[in-house]
């Protein structure tokens, strides 16, 4: 197996509440994942795993053929994988200038940061109107993209988006889908979690189903007839959580 | 007329020994989230140390700052490896650490009682430039204080304002998931942050030492300014910090002077309660977090 990351039988939890039971799952070195499944189900929780924000309980993590157990989140980005986290503030003080240079030499790009920023203004040319405004400051869209932006100035080989369309508007959502479009053509591998679930089956090439803590059902993202499949998975899991 | 410029010259020479406390306090509230109650303790050490590098080692005494600077910057690494570093991370971890940098003090103290004995020591005045300005005369230690006190710390802002080391510090205290999703190490920013306080408060202490009398609980007095100085200009913003270190001192000569050096305190900490009441963010506060 040569999967650029490697979940395998992960548990985890906070203090005595287990809420990952076991997950298991592999993201390609070209792939783009998506993850579905409503929430409180433990998907940000795998996501903080697989960056090394938090520690599972047991089981093992692999990125790009090393074993990533005790890594440091900083370890891991430098060595490209890059995690833009759910509902982040960002950094209210920072200018969204400081923030993405930030991303840049803290990542190991102390040389090539001013080129790396220029590229995340070709993908997000409203982040250049606003490069002097405060993060604090910026819309729920904009902060999003300078969230994006800061993922990308890392130069990821795996990017791990969780939820980057969460709280907006649909007029908001629609212009984000489109620049997300665009991160998927700036970085070779992908996992996105996201409520939308179109969103997701159009921008990922494979898809899991997260439920309780673990995966329940998967497909690629590209057959028809998964939507209404989904549909029915959303409504039981729904349902489900009500209990 | 003399009585308004000997106030402004106490003012400065008392901010300026306040603000380095107060910086370095500032800094580690900031990144940490805890007052190191060990930090006037570490003020009289670095004083202590300053004395020794002097009259036992024989050196100069500038070479005998920066060189108790220097260690106490490395005592200071100590210092968070074993009061921070083992506890920050937990649940509750903050309270564990200040009672830890409580504990800490009481070590210092006797730990220097111990090492350098009760008599009394002071250090020689630092030069012997002099000015006079309406009346007011200012020299040696004091004009010292008046200059470097700001100098530092306004290279400390400076630094933390354009670096890229100031910008992780900031992050840090911002945002500190995303910070270390960003690949920022909160440790070494923590080792770095209680170094360069630790580093301010061996200045403070080596000043001080030289314009009063140096002793175990030399740092008790300082410490409360300081802490006074924190609640003022809100806690985690260095302007509002460099403001309230001012205002303290300015507050601390103008009672002295009026009322004397007995009621001095007293007044100071009326005002303080009396302005928390009105503004509770601090002096600064809103004003920096709007900028
Ligand atoms: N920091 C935390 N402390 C305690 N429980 C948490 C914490 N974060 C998440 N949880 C709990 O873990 C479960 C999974 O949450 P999460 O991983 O955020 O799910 P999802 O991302 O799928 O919505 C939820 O029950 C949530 O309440
Ligand atoms: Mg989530």
């Amino acid at each position: 197996m040569n999967a650029l990351l490697t979940v395998d039988k992960v548990v985890a939890g906070y203090g005595r509440s287990g809420v990952l039971r076991g997950i298991s799952l592999t993201v390609g070195p070209a792939e783009s994942l998506g993850l579905l499944g409503p929430n409180g189900h433990g998907k940000t929780t795998l996501l903080r795993c697989v960056s090394g924000l938090h520690r599972p309980t047991s089981g093992t993590i692999a990125f790009a053929g090393r074993d990533a157990r005790g890594d440091t989140p900083g370890d891991l980005v430098r060595r490209g994988l890059v995690h833009v986290p759910q509902g982040s503030r960002l950094f209210p003080q920072l200018s969204v200038e400081e923030a993405l240079r930030l991303a840049g030499t803290a990542s190991g790009h102390g040389k090539t940061w001013r080129d790396g920023i220029a590229q995340v203004f070709d993908v997000f040319p409203r982040l250049k109107e606003r490069r002097r405004q405060l993060t604090g400051t910026l819309s729920g869209g904009e902060r999003q993209m300078a969230g994006l932006g800061m993922g990308l100035m890392a130069r990821p080989k795996l990017l791990i988006l969780d939820e980057p369309t969460l709280g907006l508007s649909p007029k908001v959502k629609h212009e984000l889908s489109e620049c997300l479009v665009r991160v998927r053509g700036e970085v070779p591998a992908m996992i996105l979690v996201d409520g939308d679930m179109d969103l997701v089956l159009d921008l990922t090439d494979r898809y899991h189903v997260v439920l309780h803590g673990d995966v329940v059902h998967s497909g690629d993202s590209d057959t028809s007839r998964t939507r209404d499949e989904m549909m029915s998975l959303f409504l039981g899991g729904t349902a489900d959580e009500r209990n | 007329m003399s009585g308004i410029s000997v106030i402004l010259m106490s003012t400065l020479v008392l901010g300026g020994l306040y603000l380095l406390m107060a910086a370095g306090l500032t800094l580690i509230w900031s990144t940490l989230r805890v007052f190191n109650f060990g930090h006037g303790a570490l003020l009289m050490f670095g004083s202590y140390l300053t004395w020794s590098l002097l009259n036992q080692a024989g050196l100069p005494l500038v070479v005998s700052i920066l060189g108790a600077v220097l260690a106490m910057a490395l005592i200071g690494a100590a210092y968070e490896f074993l009061l921070v570093s083992p506890f920050i991370k937990r649940p509750g971890g903050d309270m564990t650490v200040m009672v830890a940098t409580l504990a800490a003090t009481m070590l210092l103290q006797s730990g220097a009682q111990l090492i350098w004995g009760p008599e009394i020591k002071q250090l020689p005045q630092l030069g012997s430039a002099r000015i006079e300005i309406a009346g007011a005369v200012a020299q040696g230690t004091q004009l010292v204080t008046i200059v470097l006190a700001p100098l530092l710390v306004g290279v400390l802002a400076y630094v933390l304002k354009r670096s890229s080391v100031g910008l992780a510090v900031r992050a840090l205290e911002q945002n500190r998931d995303h910070a270390q999703l960003l690949g920022i190490a909160p440790r070494r920013v923590y080792l770095a942050v209680v170094m360069i306080a630790v580093g301010l408060a061996t200045v403070a202490g080596a000043l001080l030492g030289s314009m009063q009398f140096i002793s175990p609980a030399m740092g008790a007095d300082p410490l409360l300014r300081a802490f006074v100085v924190l609640a003022f200009g809100g806690a985690g913003s260095l302007p509002g910090t460099i403001a309230g270190a001012y205002a303290i001192g300015l507050l601390e000569a103008v009672t002295t002077y009026h009322f004397g050096l007995s009621w001095s305190p007293v007044l100071v900490f009326l005002a303080m309660i009396v302005i928390m009441l009105v503004r509770p963010e601090g002096l600064l506060r809103s004003r920096v977090r709007a900028a």
